[in-house]
């Protein structure tokens, strides 16, 4: 951490443990903060190895660990030093003390809108611009404060490092928000079709207005704006249902799920549509030494894993295949036909489990647990990759079996729907 | 899995920052056990004050503050917010005790610690001085007493 060096390189005069403690805790807290944004930066190169869920997860634990380290920070010099701290009022206050309780609001307005979301009834896009001012609000305010404190930034040049890393942090957010989409705006797609499936589903047809199709892997993703600009914060993730074998468009399967998606179906060909991409690290072709896949979905999670074996299909691999797929209902089984003919050209055993089945079901039902799974598989499966998308529930409950089942965590891989 | 091993290692990273800034308080700390303050002159004029004990006794008794005066200058001394910066008793920001004030320090030095006059200048952080130029517009009266009760402040 650079922070950490920025602080022990230091000599200030030492004001008792309690109060050097909470006021480094104030700094730490903050860089924390600032790491935020390059979390969210969206480097192809850096969040590659990890998967942007378990990014996106990390950004959402550091920054609740990080707001409390800040509270700690406040709270500390609040109750062993009160009259150093001051009034709160701010027509009495300094400047650069009413900047740090405002900024303070900002991180815990933040917190509390995102941590509980749903519960407070915040529509996503309203969620996610409020989400991005009160992150730039808080740190700028709290980079100002810490400026007109600077306890730790006597000398100039520390001063200086300070300001070049809080400008670092806001250059970031300049760059996610103002240079990229300036860019994507330059690269035009359009909706080509717009398919119904089964399921409340529907495939969306994506092709560039000019150029090719960006270079991109089966199971990866990208952030789809539509009847939007992308400055406004419109976008959405979605995993390619396409694969790269077939050139010329994208395809991505959504189903009718949330505030964006319930509209899907209303998307008309030849409207404008933007994407931002590709990323992610889920899929076959990050393990090209795998003996063969097991592909695990729940419901619309069948998107990437499609996408896959359909390239599979196209390049003629001959790998031994399985898929374990659940569904509420047979008749919401998404790309059903579809699976039953790649069966016939790949080597893959397709696996339907089914929650409500009809009276003459004779195959799985119930959940794809232990059971399931030891039923279809090899005695050789501990050799196999494991791809596993879906709903939370369901990736907790494979990844448990699977585990159970004595497979290698290092050959289980899975993306979450859903992040929000 | 993916969301415990993510909030395993946030975790972590708090934990590593908390025993970070334990570290750095105790290390800042250690190096420099002794309380010293804006309003303490550095080593030289420590030595220069030590050099003519006279004149800092003569100071001090000459200037005997009645109980009054001390206390109007305590009242100054929390109306002005003092206590942001300097701590007296254990109350106020640690960073510049004055506890002992009185005992270390003439009349007239307090007043150039006070207003940061130039005698006193390079020995204070540019914040600090910005933040002692109002002072110098005390009514006489009120630096009067607050002089008094910096005095006062004796070990």
């Amino acid at each position: 951490m650079p922070l950490g060096v920025l602080l022990l390189g230091e000599r200030p005069r030492g004001g008792g443990y309690w109060w050097d403690f909470a006021l480094v805790l104030g700094y730490a807290g903050l860089a924390m903060m600032g790491v935020q944004f390059a979390l969210t930066a969206r480097f192809k190169r850096a969040t590659a190895p990890f998967g942007i869920d378990l990014i996106y997860y990390f950004h959402r634990f550091l920054a609740t660990v990080a707001f409390a380290l800040l509270l700690l920070h406040a709270g500390l010099l609040w109750w062993k030093y009160p009259e150093a701290v001051g009034s709160i009022d701010p027509r009495r206050a300094p400047g650069h003390m009413t900047l740090g309780w405002l900024a303070m609001l900002a991180f815990t307005t933040g917190i509390v809108s995102s941590l509980w979301r749903k519960r407070l009834r915040i529509e996503y896009d309203r969620w996610r611009r409020l989400h991005v001012l009160l992150a730039l609000l808080g740190v700028v305010l709290a980079v100002l404060h810490v400026e007109g404190s600077g306890t730790y930034l006597r000398s100039p040049w520390k001063r200086a490092a300070w300001t070049a890393l809080a400008l670092s942090w806001l250059s970031l957010a300049m760059w996610v928000r103002l240079v990229r989409p300036a860019l994507l705006l330059r690269r035009p797609w359009r909706v080509t079709e717009v398919r119904r499936e089964r399921g409340r589903s529907w495939t969306l047809t994506l092709a560039p207005e000019r150029g090719a199709v960006f270079a991109y892997q089966p199971g990866q993703f990208a952030w789809l704006t539509l009847r939007a600009s992308p400055f406004a914060l419109r976008e959405h993730p979605f995993s390619f249902a396409s694969s790269p074998t077939r050139p010329g468009s994208v395809q991505f399967t959504i189903k009718e799920l949330g505030d964006f998606t319930r509209g899907i179906g209303r998307i008309q060909p030849g409207e404008r549509a933007y994407l931002d991409g590709p990323y992610g690290s889920f899929g076959i072709d990050r393990h090209p030494g795998a003996s063969g896949f097991v592909f695990i979905a729940g419901g619309v999670g069948i998107a990437p894993l499609i996408g896959m074996l359909r390239a599979m299909a196209d390049r003629g691999d001959r790998r031994p295949l399985w898929l374990f797929y659940g569904n509420r209902n047979w008749e919401r089984v998404v790309f059903r036909e579809e699976l039953d003919a790649l069966a016939g050209t790949l080597d893959l055993t397709v696996v339907h489990v089914l929650g409500e089945p009809p009276a003459d079901w004779r195959g799985e039902t119930g959940f794809i647990d232990r059971d399931v799974l030891q039923r279809h598989l090899p005695s050789g499966r501990a050799d196999l990759h494991y791809l596993v998308c879906g709903p939370a529930p369901m990736i907790r409950l494979a990844e448990r079996s699977l585990d159970e089942l004595g497979i290698p965590l290092k050959q289980l891989h899975s993306e979450i729907f859903d992040i929000a | 899995m993916r969301e415990q091993w993510a909030r395993g290692l946030a975790l972590a990273t708090g934990l590593l920052v908390l025993v970070l800034s334990a570290a750095f308080a105790v290390i800042v700390n250690r190096s420099d056990r002794r309380p010293v303050a804006d309003a303490v002159p550095p080593p030289a004029a420590v030595a220069m004050v030590e050099a003519h004990p006279d004149a800092t006794a003569g100071a001090g008794n000459g200037n005997d503050p009645v109980a009054q005066l001390v206390a109007r200058g305590q009242a100054v001394f929390a109306q002005h917010d003092c206590a942001r910066c300097h701590s007296v008793a254990g109350k106020g920001s640690p960073r510049s005790p004055l506890d002992g004030v009185g005992s270390r320090l003439s009349r007239d030095e307090l007043h150039d610690w006070v207003v940061a006059s130039d005698t006193v200048r390079q020995d204070l952080s540019p914040r600090a001085i910005a933040a002692k130029q109002r002072y110098a517009a005390l009514p006489a009266a009120d630096m009067a007493a607050l002089l008094a009760y910096l005095a006062s402040l004796r070990q």
